[in-house]
């Protein structure tokens, strides 16, 4: 497979379409990313669009010694940024059952399934931007701490402190609700 | 934890959630793809200024057409930092242990500028931060096409302060420190840069004539 940073090399020779390469092997990925950060489907595929726009626009800037995921992630999160400190509301974490790929064992009970997502996207909503940012980069996006500090200009060990609360936090309101 | 309850762990059960593909409208990619093809072409790369001393003085050679000098240059603008550093440290003996840092500090004309030529090219700057705990210090810049790993600052084991100094041309510089390979730290006693999506965060110094 082509690398990302010979694509890059082909886009800023003038290929302008090899730049759809780059939008699908990240588009999908980062949009799953987005909604949960972000907390609503329409913000979040607008958060992904104008990250990819920033970063063609940007892309005579991007160093090969990055990984371009990440340095498309740390547009991508200072985009939603920006977009939480409008204030736009939250609706919707989890993404509606018609439009998520489960796997086979989640489609089971879908009513049980359906209830136990908005369980789950009450209590990551609960979290606050630093913490959700930190845990989702962490154990959904798979990023070690010095990746995470690298797109989201933190330190490390504030960072993992975030994540650790974070998931104190959620393990908590997760098992009051399983109380219930 | 000891309070979990028996049964799946509901954690994990929301990671593995969160982690589930989510399908997107492939229309969308389309659009993108329209706003690309009608956007302005990328920039072009960046044009490395001159990123550290040493380099700095080779293109004031070559500028004056010099043959290579030997290193009185160079120890008189390393001494001159040095006795920053130490006047520095008589000032300020505090140590949290934080990262902190004195403002980047312009000390002076580049030792090089003595000929009139080329006076007021370049100007020597001394760039500190206090780190105790790091075991590795870089400073980073758009006058070194934000090299995480060319420029290098050198510890002062008494107090744990790293410093580099560098010969800059006059204007607006933006910087970064970069503890550790990994974590880009602003300036803590310099003027911010605006916020960036496209940058870590960063610091600025306008270096004058």
């Amino acid at each position: 497979m082509e690398s990302d940073a010979a694509v890059v090399k082909r886009v800023l020779n003038g290929e302008v379409e090899a730049f759809s390469i780059l939008v699908e092997r990240y588009f999908d990925h980062y949009v799953r990313f987005a909604v949960h950060l972000v907390g609503n489907r329409e913000d979040a595929e607008e958060v992904v669009q104008d990250t990819f726009l920033r970063a063609y626009r940007a892309l005579g800037r991007y160093e090969e010694r990055e990984r371009f995921g990440a340095w498309l992630l740390r547009i991508l999160v200072n985009r939603a940024r920006t977009v939480s400190a409008m204030g736009r509301r939250r609706e919707k974490l989890f993404p509606d059952q018609a439009d998520a790929v489960l796997p086979e064992t989640a489609q089971a009970h879908p009513e049980e399934r359906a209830a136990l997502r908005e369980e789950m996207a009450r209590a990551l909503d609960q979290l606050g931007r630093d913490q959700r940012e930190a845990f989702l980069l962490h154990y959904v996006e798979g990023l070690s701490y010095e990746e995470i500090a690298a797109v989201t200009g933190s330190g490390i060990s504030a960072l993992k402190m975030r994540v650790k609360r974070s998931c104190e936090r959620l393990r908590e309101i997760l098992q009051g609700v399983n109380r219930v | 934890m000891s309070d979990r309850l028996p049964g799946p762990d509901p954690l994990a059960m929301l990671i593995t959630e969160l982690r589930a593909p989510v399908a997107v409208d492939p229309a969308s990619k389309c659009r993108l793809m329209d706003l690309i093809r009608e956007a302005s072409a990328p920039a072009a790369p960046p044009v490395r200024l001159v990123p550290n001393r040493s380099r700095a003085l080779a293109a004031i050679r070559r500028m004056r057409g010099d043959a290579p000098r030997t290193s009185s240059a160079s120890t008189l603008a390393t001494a001159a930092g040095i006795a920053l550093v130490m006047l520095v440290g008589l000032q300020d003996r505090v140590d949290t242990g934080a990262v902190r840092s004195r403002r980047a500090v312009v000390i002076g004309d580049s030792v090089a500028s003595v000929a009139s030529a080329i006076r007021d090219t370049l100007r020597i700057v001394q760039f500190m931060l206090t780190a105790p705990a790091a075991s590795r210090v870089a400073l980073a810049g758009d006058f070194n096409g934000w090299d995480p790993r060319e420029i290098e600052m050198a510890r002062d084991s008494r107090d744990g302060r790293w410093a580099v100094t560098l010969a800059l041309a006059p204007g607006r510089h933006s910087y970064a420190y970069v503890v550790d390979d990994t974590q880009w730290v602003r300036d803590p006693a310099g003027m911010a840069a605006e916020p960036n999506d496209l940058a870590p965060p960063r610091s600025v110094i306008v270096v004058t004539r």
